[in-house]
């Protein structure tokens, strides 16, 4: 089963940021799946079953932060490795984060070399 | 920019597979092939007829094979195609102006915590260096008073560049980006043998002057392409302001430590001086103190002896600013301790000269006029270290004389001795003392004021008011100084018998 990641970010060019960024793990077979909202995230998570989630903290519909919190706690997703997105100078709550079982977060914008070695790491490539 | 393999293409957007899946088998016998020929969507048997290419960017990347609706299908391939090899070049260079983003958020950060022009240059540097590889780099700043260049910040192994590096040159010059690939060696580092190297080289410039350059070095294989030139330039572009900033943050406050060293040195110094002048029933006193610069080396003191004797100083301290004006502050204490003691004039100022001696270590001086003045019978005693005579007018008497008694200025030598005088004011004598600030003041002809010019203001204003007669002084002396900055510290100390 070939690994998947998804993207979930409100805006286009994030997602298209982080899609380029993964461009090498695309090229071992890695899927890219996209969502740009939180209630398809969420949707996406359960039938795909991704192993890596970029999950921007601000979105329409259901926060980052409620979605982790569904995946991780509620459903028990502990496979599912989720990176929670932040913006630079907004307070990030890093107690919630740990709370609704965020694996680790990534203050935006961020450093792409750092995210692409991250996804590597996960995905075991 | 090659373009991306069809089956690439197809893979990524689901809808598109399904629909063209459900187009294959809904007309007649087509396929989609890879550029490889292998089989992407439709079914066996392949059919006959001419493969038909899909084109993006210029480049074949996968054909259509079928009957009349091939041509068709390859255009509309080829239009997706195209439009996904648009986006993924758009999406790199996003990603390009990503990384600079992040760069200068790093950056930015990095000044916040170290404003120091070495540190952002060299945080910089390292943030380039990532972004465009290269073997070694280098930043280099001018130094002030167009003294040439200076290397701030350095990376890899770089050995030292020589002077007169061509390339280097132009850009600190011209303020333009310049690329040299594949040069000798030893027209940037000397001796290199017949290796070669490549250089690119952007400068670091504000809206009016060019402050540097930032230099990436790469072995003879490295070749730096335009678009590397002008990322670099761009990041060059955006640091240079920061570093502007941080070269003039640190020269104002370098400026402004000075500035409030100064400032309090001058509080010290008022406030040491007296409140004002004594108010002693038949003598009348007034002063003046002008110091040259932020602090001065004058001070005047008057210190009350007990049973109607009133201690007079004026005395000049050797430099100016904060060394003078501490040196001051050890002398009058020192001063006051020995008259504290009760001792005549002249072993006041033996005793204090001895103290000042013992602790003195920078070679300061200061010259001191101390008077002790007996209100009720009008007798003064003398003693002079080393400074200019006070100025005795008598009613009446036509001559100005000064108050004649010799001595080393106190600081000099522990053994000094000193001459001790007296006389007697008589009412509607006064006596001026003075700093060398006012007799050494020089007009714009280079001529010195002196002490003949001295006596005559007085000479002239003998029937005024004290504050007038000092008035008097202080003009003749701005006047014939023409309205220039005084040099030294103007200090005046006038003292009249009344009745």
């Amino acid at each position: 089963m070939p690994p998947k990641v998804l993207i979930v970010d409100d805006e286009t060019f994030i997602r298209l940021l982080i899609e380029q960024t993964l461009e090498e793990v695309e090229n071992e077979g890695v899927t890219i799946l996209t969502a740009d909202n939180g209630q398809d995230a969420l949707e996406i998570i359960q039938s795909e079953k991704p192993d890596l989630v970029f999950l921007d903290v601000m979105l329409p519909r259901m926060s980052g932060f409620e979605v982790c919190e569904t995946v991780k706690r509620q459903l028990k997703m502990e496979d599912v490795y989720i990176v929670l997105l932040t913006a630079k100078g907004q307070e990030f709550d890093r107690q919630r984060g740990e709370e609704v079982g965020a694996n680790i977060y990534m203050n935006k914008p961020f450093d792409p070399d750092e995210l692409a070695e991250l996804a590597q790491r996960v995905l075991g490539i | 920019m090659t373009g991306i393999p069809l089956s690439k293409v197809l893979g990524r957007k689901r809808e598109l597979r399904q629909a063209l899946g459900q187009l294959v088998n809904g007309i007649e016998p087509l396929h989609i092939l890879d550029l490889d020929g292998s089989l992407i969507v439709g079914t066996e048997p392949v059919p006959q007829g001419q493969r038909l290419p899909v084109i993006a960017e210029g480049q074949t990347v996968g054909w259509v094979q079928g009957g009349a609706n091939a041509a068709n299908t390859a255009a509309l391939l080829s239009f997706i195609a195209g439009q996904e090899s648009e986006k993924k070049s758009l999406a790199a260079e996003l990603l390009d102006r990503y990384r600079e983003l992040h760069l200068l958020y790093n950056l930015s950060e990095h000044l916040a915590v170290s404003p120091l022009p070495e540190e952002i240059a060299g945080a910089a540097l390292q943030e380039v260096m990532r972004l465009i590889r290269a073997d070694s780099g280098l930043i280099l700043l001018n130094r002030e008073g167009h003294a040439g260049y200076e290397s701030v910040a350095a990376r890899g192994n770089s050995q030292p560049l020589i002077s007169n590096c061509c390339v280097i040159e132009r850009v600190l010059e011209t303020g333009k980006a310049e690329l040299a690939n594949a040069v000798p060696g030893r027209e940037y580092f000397g001796d290199m043998g017949d290796s070669q190297v490549s250089v690119a080289c952007a400068p670091l410039t504000t809206k009016d002057h060019v402050l540097g350059a930032v230099i990436l070095f790469g072995g003879e294989d490295r070749i730096f392409s335009a678009g590397e030139l002008k990322l670099l330039n761009t990041i060059a572009h955006q640091v240079a302001p920061a570093i502007e900033v941080s070269r003039l943050h640190q020269v104002a406050l370098e400026k402004a430590r000075i500035e409030h060293e100064l400032k309090m040195a001058r509080k010290v110094q008022e406030s040491l001086l007296p409140a004002g002048s004594p108010e002693i029933s038949g003598w009348r006193f007034d002063t003046r103190w002008h110091p040259a610069m932020e602090v001065s080396g004058d001070f005047y003191d008057f210190i009350d002896e007990g049973n109607g004797r009133l201690g007079l100083v004026i005395a000049d301290v050797t430099g100016k600013g904060m060394s003078a004006s501490l040196f001051m502050v050890f002398v009058r204490s020192a001063l006051r301790a020995s008259i504290d003691k009760g001792l005549t004039p002249m072993e006041t100022l033996v005793h204090s000269n001895r103290l000042v001696c013992q602790d003195s270590h920078e070679g300061l001086f200061a010259t001191v006029f101390y008077v002790r003045l007996d209100t009720t019978t009008g007798k003064l005693t003398y003693s002079n270290g080393g400074h200019p005579l006070p100025l005795l007018v008598r009613r009446g008497d036509r001559e100005i004389l000064p108050l004649r008694a010799t001595g080393l200025p106190v600081g000099v030598l522990i053994e000094a001795i000193y001459e001790e005088y007296s006389l007697v004011l008589q009412p509607g004598d006064f006596v001026l003392f003075y700093t060398d600030g006012v007799t050494e003041t020089f007009d714009p002809q280079g001529n010195e004021f002196g002490e003949e010019r001295l006596i005559a203001i007085l000479d002239q204003n003998r029937s005024m008011e004290p504050d007038q007669v000092l008035t008097a002084v202080e003009q003749g002396v701005i006047q014939f100084a023409g309205g220039g900055k005084a040099s030294d510290d103007l200090t005046l100390l006038i003292v009249r018998r009344e009745v």
